[in-house]
């Protein structure tokens, strides 16, 4: 298999994986009020997403399928910013404008501080 | 939930993914923009088309095939996240702003007016 289709199909099998993983954890969780299971899942995917960036700045030789499979694929379909602006909408038109902000900032508020958490935990771990 | 639409729900992910990948591609390849355009565009891109399939009020197989699966997969939010701390470390600050305030305040107003003509044909 060349090289780009080995990439392809490893972005396909995380991407199914990552949608899987999210839908289920949806599904697991009380539906109403807050959407609390796309937080969960942003939050666990943006710091799964920053320790493999890190990873992989540490060691290059990494296997090609590496990044496509876990970063391209398993990280960006288990996160989603679709599915938040959607949850906005929804909380505006039942709980009010306030509710809505409140949620799409701590969403990027908690994202940003996990990858800068993160970014500075592996910096700490590889050497 | 009906057993088919999990099914589906996995090759809808995969398909999702590889169209995030190829738009990013595409944009690269054909004008020159890269990282974080290719992010704002599948994001904005896939609000919409979210809105708009949640206000055709289709059936919740349909919601979780091309909504969760397809639509959840296209978007994404942590590498939104990681360009936007790359570009604060690159101290690029109006960039790093832009890159949040952008897709956080047009991406609501875009999905709501994806939901609006959903709901207008629906």
């Amino acid at each position: 298999m060349s090289p780009r289709a080995a990439a392809l199909l490893a972005i396909a099998i995380g991407g199914a994986i990552g949608a899987l993983a999210r839908g289920g954890i949806a599904e697991a969780l009380p539906t109403g009020g807050w959407p609390i299971s796309t937080l969960i899942v942003n939050i666990i995917g943006t710091i799964l997403l920053a320790a493999v960036a890190a990873l992989i700045a540490w060691r290059p030789s990494l296997p090609h399928w590496f990044h496509p499979l876990i970063a391209v694929g398993f990280c960006g379909s288990l996160t989603t910013f679709a599915g938040i602006q959607v949850e906005a909408l929804v909380l505006m038109r039942d709980g009010g404008s306030a509710t809505a902000v409140l949620y799409v900032v701590a969403t990027v508020v908690l994202g940003l501080v996990a990858v800068v958490a993160t970014r500075r935990a592996m910096a700490r771990v590889i050497r | 939930m009906n057993a088919l639409a999990w099914v589906l729900a996995a090759p809808a992910g995969a398909l999702g993914a590889l169209a995030r990948f190829g738009t990013g591609r595409v944009l690269a390849a054909r004008a020159g923009l890269h990282a974080p355009w290719g992010v704002l565009a599948v994001n904005l891109i896939g609000a919409f088309l979210l809105g708009f399939l949640v206000g055709l009020h289709p059936a919740d197989g349909v919601v979780l095939v091309v909504g969760t699966g397809f639509l959840g997969s296209y978007t994404t939010f942590s590498t939104w996240m990681i360009e936007t701390d790359a570009l604060a470390e690159a101290r690029r600050w109006t960039g790093a702003l832009l890159n949040l305030v952008v897709p956080a305040t047009g991406g609501i107003m875009i999905a709501a007016a994806g939901f609006a003509l959903g709901a207008a044909i629906a």
